[in-house]
């Protein structure tokens, strides 16, 4: 089983793209775990620094970093996802 | 690749989907290319609400969406393909990508404006364990931690400002020539007791072990400092580099050089919005747009005589 982390904030203006593009994607596939985890909280900062992640938007493929910072592609979190299926 | 479009707009955001909306509704063959996404800058903007006819605001996103539909209402076409190279081939301007090339009697160039990188050792490998672009993306993860704010404009003293809400200290670097300006807030950051101006230094280095945990500066002497995050905060220059290779005419800071019909120095070549230099909003670049297309239509026009 797949599970995809997406940490954001409310107020970073990158995010809803990347809200889009990642929400998007995970929805193609009947398989994979979808969360999206909000920095501006205590437990979602908690949660990001326990990982070393320090930026948003940012894309956690069970449990590992896979994607920081924008911009970054459909392809790439497609890319993510294939990955962490074939494991 | 035979066809030869009238006009091909490079970049998808407001100049070159204004562009494209005024081509295209007087009936000029109109391909808008973008090497990324259609809408540009403004699809970072969470909200806008400043934009003439949308008194209660809207995304950044849903505003460039209704720009194309209304371009593509009018029969622009739409490429996501990374331009490459430009030339002007015998009258023929042609364009080039990884997939091909495509020929216009004309271009308008709006490929707008980025933040460069600082391009030290250290960047790449903590982007986002420390190392960031964007404070109110960021911020909240540096509650009570050590940062550097690295860039003379006037964003990055907001951002220095901003993040000595929450953060231990801040170290506001602005490079060797100090702040560009004398922005209005300057006086406050140099008397918030959070904020330590550190005038006459490069950044020369990021490093740490997994995560930042210093930057060294170079000045009239050496530094080191112990910070948590460093937060670099350049002014945005344009993206240009393809364009000077086309003999296109830049200024010292990067800026595609106009006349006031958006005229570049090659004929059949106009250049709209940012890439110009002419002001960061999203109403300037739409209204350079739209002049630009109306001198492309002239010009198209003028072919024909």
């Amino acid at each position: 089983m797949v599970k995809v982390e997406y940490y954001y904030s409310p107020i970073c203006p990158y995010c809803p793209v990347a809200q889009r593009m990642v929400s998007e994607v995970v929805g193609r596939y009947g398989d994979v775990e979808y969360e999206e985890v909000n920095t501006y909280t205590e437990e979602g900062i908690r949660r990001g620094l326990a990982l070393n992640l320090m930026a948003v938007p940012a894309v956690v493929v069970n449990g590992v970093i896979k994607l920081i910072g924008f911009p970054f592609e459909v392809e790439d979190v497609v890319n993510c996802i294939e990955e962490a299926r074939r494991a | 690749m035979d066809t030869v479009y009238d006009v091909i707009v490079i970049g998808g955001g407001p100049a070159g989907l204004s562009a494209g909306l005024y081509t295209a509704r007087h009936g000029l063959k109109t391909l808008v290319m973008d090497g990324k996404k259609i809408g540009g800058k403004p699809l970072e903007a969470h909200w806008v609400e400043n934009y003439p006819g949308f008194p209660e605001g809207l995304t950044g996103a849903g505003l460039m969406r209704q720009f194309e539909t209304q371009a593509a209402r009018f029969g622009a076409e739409f490429k996501i393909e990374s331009v490459i190279a430009i030339g002007d081939v015998g009258g023929v301007k042609m364009v080039s990508t990884r997939h091909g090339y495509y020929q216009a009697r004309s271009l308008i160039i709006a490929t707008g404006a980025q933040r460069p990188r600082l391009s030290v050792p250290g960047e790449g490998k903590f982007k986002g364990r420390g190392v960031s672009y964007c404070a109110i993306c960021d911020g909240p993860f540096f509650k009570g931690k050590r940062v550097a704010v690295i860039g003379s404009g006037h964003e990055a003293v907001e951002d220095a400002m901003r993040l000595a809400d929450a953060s231990s200290i801040v170290y506001a670097i602005p490079g060797y020539k100090g702040y560009s300006e004398e922005y209005p807030d300057l006086k406050r950051l140099r008397s918030n007791p959070r904020i330590e101006v550190l005038a006459g230094y490069n950044v020369v280095e990021i490093g740490g072990d997994g995560t930042v945990s210093y930057v060294k500066l170079e000045g009239e002497s050496e530094m080191r400092l112990d910070v948590d995050g460093v937060f670099i905060i350049l002014e945005h220059v344009p993206t240009t580099s393809i364009l000077s290779d086309a003999g296109i005419e830049s200024d010292e800071g990067g800026c595609i050089v106009v006349d006031r019909y958006q005229q570049t120095n090659i004929p059949g070549i106009f250049a709209a919005g940012d890439c110009t230099c002419s002001g960061t909003q999203i109403v300037t670049a739409a209204g350079d747009g739209g002049r630009a297309a109306l001198s492309a239509l002239r010009y198209v026009r003028s072919l024909e005589e």
